[in-house]
């Protein structure tokens, strides 16, 4: 029987998750890790695997037209259509989420696949908190306050939200593939340049692995949708790796099976469980694991939730606007990076404060001035 | 905004069915209802009380129901629990099964969502994993496995020229007794009363005030959810599908109704499985019980995920749960929902058995055999220790 080319999309992307869980399992790649080593401890060496895969995705993926024909214009990052609010508040709340629950939505189905019931919980969260995002109870909020503030591109004649569009129409500079490859290299080889330039990096085999193997799997994401999708008259979408919106998808997918199709960012969510799954088996990390304390419980409910609106509304997550998104240059996953990480930065120092028995409101002060955005208030113990 | 006029009465029952859910839920709330409960008392204590007032909800059930179909009229052969398409093993299954999860899940499909009210954050991940459960049962991964496995073996009786599974058709059809009124309501009396004679033979049951007021509320809301559906919900053009009380896949369609909100449209069910929460809600508001709860052990945690996906396939299998079978269709006096019922308490008492027997830390086999012993199943085996 001969798949048709929506099944070898699935079957592709399902392989590469599988690949992406092991590896993701393996290195113990986790963006929230790098944030918390990051800020905790001033260990930037999770940080700069993340980065690392984001260049590698940068410098592959914009190389990939070169290869075979790819328009990422078709992909949602690009749109000229700019969800400025939606990138900001989105990534904020993805930030607080993925710090409560423990992970960001791949760390979570890593997670599952190791055996964490906890992370069974954030993933049963966010999955139907997306979709309620997505087309249920939280749509009309999504819709009526956050997408009316839209910033529409293509009344000012700029095409897209790519970076290099943005500049060549503020500068008037003319030479589209001059910008694009300037863009390219100062981002992919800034970022790549960034993560070696440690000494401490490169002889960590496990962040090399992680950010090089991510990196190359986003790349053949986008080779997968494009080249094995391809059809005259229906194509695939042109996607790459995501893990909110097809966890939804996923979650309505077991439910609705006898009426649903799979697709790549479906069969990516599953491939990614088995593949951490094989992983732990194999080496024997299998094991299962329980909430034991009320604020852990609470805390990976409201993270799940969290994610599950935020990761919608900023229409990704570290990977899905992190890396993906990136990789096409696009304006809105630099804003939702960002946000993302001073969210879950902001959250760490909150939790970090809070262990001092201060309230909340008087722990969030001291974190805003600890980065530098607010007075230092007179501390008092 | 006005609603289309296909919508009107479909919003007026959503609204009577919310609404009367609330005063369950606080009820039940306040009187500690609980089918597991009463099954736990009755295995473990001895104490038959709360399993008087479920008998007792279902007496009056039955009773009012039958005066209602009588009355108002109201067709019960429309519900799905008086089918001629009798599914005997998904009723022993499924009531089975859902009886196993019902005691891992600290609680029937009802009990979870008023846990859920007062604030139990346990009952929160049974509800959504029994929930999506259900509905992958209903329509999703499962739904081949129910129809492939379980309705093949469905038995029609229609070919048997017997046009429902209602005990007195049953009764009718194999006795050859010509007056249908006479052998319904004569059954309506014996099951009816019976149930009621049960439940208030006991003097520590008729000193229990609590115990008396849910087991009359509860039977007289499945009486009024069976009027509100069948009477206001009466249309010519539009009726709505003729129903009461139901706690698996009604928590389903609320899960998915969430989920799918601007497509979809609210229904009987959907809005008694908030109204549950709700009024169990206010209650433990008002009366200052809310209280968070989260799981302590991971046996705890286990034991809630794997009770919450048996509740979800089992309800679905058997039509109905502890009160959708065990209250709703039995007054109907369907064949099944006695099945069900008895399945249900079977596979409840079973878990409890070996859950007793595992704590002398004796395996789940061994477990299995000496609770199998004390059902006299098998033969009583000397306790290895």
């Amino acid at each position: 029987m001969a798949l048709s080319n929506v099944q070898s999309v699935a079957l592709g992307g399902f392989l590469l998750a599988v690949v992406f869980g092991a590896i993701g399992n393996k290195t113990n790649f986790c963006t929230m890790g790098a944030v918390s080593d990051w800020v905790l401890l001033g260990d930037k060496n999770r940080m700069r695997a993340w980065l690392l895969a984001t260049g590698v995705a940068i410098l592959g993926t914009q190389f990939l037209p070169l290869v075979i024909p790819i328009n990422l214009d078709k992909a949602i990052y690009l749109t000229a259509n700019f969800s400025w609010l939606g990138h900001i508040l989105g990534g904020l709340f993805f930030g607080i989420g993925m710090t409560l629950a423990g992970g960001c939505g791949q760390r979570t189905l890593v997670r599952v696949g190791g055996g964490n019931l906890k992370s069974v919980v954030v993933l049963l969260m966010m999955g139907i908190t997306a979709y309620m995002t997505l087309r249920g109870l939280l749509a009309p909020v999504r819709i009526n306050l956050i997408e009316v503030t839209n910033f529409d591109l293509k009344p000012l004649k700029i095409a897209d939200q790519g970076i290099p569009t943005l500049i060549m129409a503020v500068t008037g500079i003319t030479d589209a593939p001059l910008v694009r490859w300037a863009v390219t290299a100062v981002f992919g080889l800034g970022f790549v340049v960034f993560a070696f330039s440690s000494a401490e990096f490169r002889r960590s085999l496990d962040n090399m692995l992680a950010g090089i193997g991510i990196g190359l799997i986003i790349v053949a994401g986008w080779f997968v949708t494009a080249k094995l999708g391809f059809d005259e008259f229906e194509p695939a979408r042109i996607e790459s790796y995501s893990f909110v919106a097809p966890v939804a998808e996923s979650l309505n997918y077991l439910m609705t099976y006898t009426g649903s199709t799979i697709n790549f960012g479906i069969a990516a969510a599953f491939g990614i469980v088995l593949g951490s799954s094989l992983y732990a088996v194999l080496s024997g990390k299998f094991r299962i694991e329980t909430f034991t304390t009320q604020t852990d419980m609470i805390g990976h409910i409201i993270g799940g939730m969290l994610m599950g609106f935020g990761g919608v509304v900023a229409l990704g997550c570290t990977i899905g606007q992190g890396v993906t998104g990136f990789s096409t240059l696009a304006l809105g996953s630099v804003i939702t990076l960002s946000c993302i990480i001073f969210g879950a930065a902001l959250t760490m120092k909150v939790q970090y404060h809070m262990m001092d028995e201060s309230g909340f409101l008087k722990a969030l002060h001291t974190s805003l001035s600890e980065m530098k955005l607010l007075p230092a208030p007179g501390k008092t113990s | 905004m006005e609603a289309a006029v296909e919508l009107v009465n479909v919003y007026n029952v959503a609204k009577w069915g919310f609404l009367v859910a609330v005063a369950f839920g606080a009820i039940a709330n306040k009187t500690n209802f609980c089918t597991m409960g009463a099954v736990s008392d009755w295995v473990n204590m001895g104490d038959k009380n709360r399993l008087r007032a479920w008998f007792m909800a279902i007496g009056i059930a039955i009773l009012g129901t039958q005066a209602l179909q009588a009355s108002v009229p109201i067709d019960l052969t429309k519900s799905i629990y008086l089918s001629a398409n009798f599914g005997w093993l998904g009723h022993l299954l499924g009531g089975f099964l859902f009886g196993v999860g019902m005691t891992l899940g600290s609680g029937c499909g009802q009990r979870t969502l008023v846990r859920v009210g007062s604030g139990n954050l346990k009952s929160l991940v049974v509800m959504l994993v029994m929930g999506v459960t259900a509905f992958m049962t209903l329509r999703g991964l499962l739904a081949p496995l129910r129809i492939n496995v379980i309705e093949v073996t469905n038995l029609d009786l229609a070919a048997s020229d017997i046009p429902s599974q209602d005990i007195a058709t049953l009764v009718q059809a194999a006795a050859g007794i010509g007056d249908a009124q006479l052998v319904h309501w004569a059954v309506t009396a014996v099951l009816g009363l019976g149930f009621v004679l049960f439940a208030l033979m006991s003097a520590s049951y008729r000193r229990s005030f609590n115990n008396i007021l849910s087991g009359v509320s509860i039977g007289l809301f499945v009486v009024a959810g069976w009027y509100i559906t069948g009477k206001l919900g009466y249309d010519e053009f539009y009726p709505v599908r003729l129903e009461s009380y139901t706690f698996v896949s009604p928590v389903a369609e609320g899960v998915n109704y969430l989920m799918t909100y601007t497509g979809s449209t609210i229904n009987f069910g959907i809005a008694a499985a908030f109204g549950i929460i709700l009024g169990s809600f206010l209650y433990s508001i008002f009366t200052g019980k809310f209280r968070i709860e989260t799981f302590g052990t991971r046996s705890d945690m286990v034991a809630h995920l794997i009770g919450g996906v048996l509740m979800g396939f089992g309800g679905v299998l058997s039509l109905g749960c502890t009160i959708g079978q065990g209250v709703t269709g039995m007054s109907t006096l369907a064949a099944g929902s006695v099945i069900t019922l008895a399945a249900i308490i079977m596979g409840s008492a079973f878990t409890m058995k070996v859950q007793y027997h595992m704590l002398d830390e004796c395996g789940l086999f061994n477990a299995i055999r000496l609770s199998l012993a004390d059902f006299k199943l098998l033969p009583s085996a000397r306790k290895s220790a």
